[in-house]
């Protein structure tokens, strides 16, 4: 047996050894959840629906903080819920990361609006707002649609 | 039947490469336009400051916002990643699975 033969069957063993143990298909991360994905979706809808009243009404009375408490208590039970629903769930610390974020960001608006004088909102602010919330959703529907596209593959 | 490891792992990088090559032709340009954004909305929030029409406290907080969401941009784009990599190493599993099952005569893997 040459030294070339002996190299190429223990390297064909070795890689037979490494797929006998793989058991065919790898997982790195966690299954598709629909419903974190129903959650997230009604969140979004409800950020979008804030923001666009901040844009077509800016400077109502009726946004003023003491007004949308139960706006940021709503966002703040579901993202908690499906946090705590997230954290069952093996090969999820994308996910995870994901929604400690937005809660963080929630609680952020949250102390921005609070603290504002005239318990409104300004122009600008909502602007940034937006942006942030938009940027954030749409990278965690990105990442869920890319689950969602493998459990179908 | 012998098997040729040299051409099956030929294959598996053939089976796997477009995937990767598909998930950074995808990844690239969302990632570009992300962290344009977030330069775009920091130079308004220094903006906003020097122009005093926000407190150096609301500055911090939007600041703060600005982060988090581009964190969670960062994070999608390294578990799309993740996505790619285990798509790719199932391809190519799948090459060296039929390879070998045809080598052996049976269904092995």
């Amino acid at each position: 047996m040459t030294p070339f033969l002996t190299v190429r069957k223990l390297t064909s063993v070795l890689l037979l050894s490494v797929l006998f143990f793989t058991a065919c298909k790898v997982t790195l991360l966690s299954a598709y959840d629909e419903v974190t994905d129903k959650t997230l979706s009604e969140m979004q809808q409800s950020t979008t629906a804030f923001f666009v009243k901040h844009e077509s009404n800016p400077q109502s009375p009726d946004l003023a903080y003491n007004k949308s408490e139960p706006f940021y208590e709503g966002l703040k039970v579901k993202s908690r819920t499906i946090r705590i629903r997230n954290n069952a769930i093996e090969k999820n610390k994308i996910m995870i990361d994901m929604l400690d974020l937005l809660d963080r960001n929630i609680n952020l608006m949250d102390s921005l609006h609070k603290g504002k004088p005239n318990g409104l909102l300004s122009t600008n602010d909502v602007t940034l707002l937006k942006s942030a919330f938009e940027t954030q959703y749409t990278a965690m529907f990105k990442f869920i649609m890319a689950l969602k596209a493998r459990a179908k593959g | 039947m012998a098997i040729n490891v040299a051409s099956i792992a030929k294959d598996m990088l053939n089976a796997a490469k477009p995937i990767l090559q598909k998930y950074w032709k995808e990844v690239k340009p969302y990632a570009e336009k992300e962290s344009k954004a977030f330069a775009q909305n920091l130079a308004m929030i220094a903006k906003l400051k020097l122009e005093n029409k926000i407190t150096k406290e609301e500055a911090l907080l939007h600041i703060e916002i600005q982060k988090n969401s581009f964190r969670t941009v960062l994070l999608a784009v390294q578990g799309l990643g993740l996505v790619a990599v285990e798509n790719a190493l199932n391809a190519a599993i799948g090459v060296v699975s039929g390879a070998v099952n045809k080598a052996i005569g049976w269904n092995l893997l």
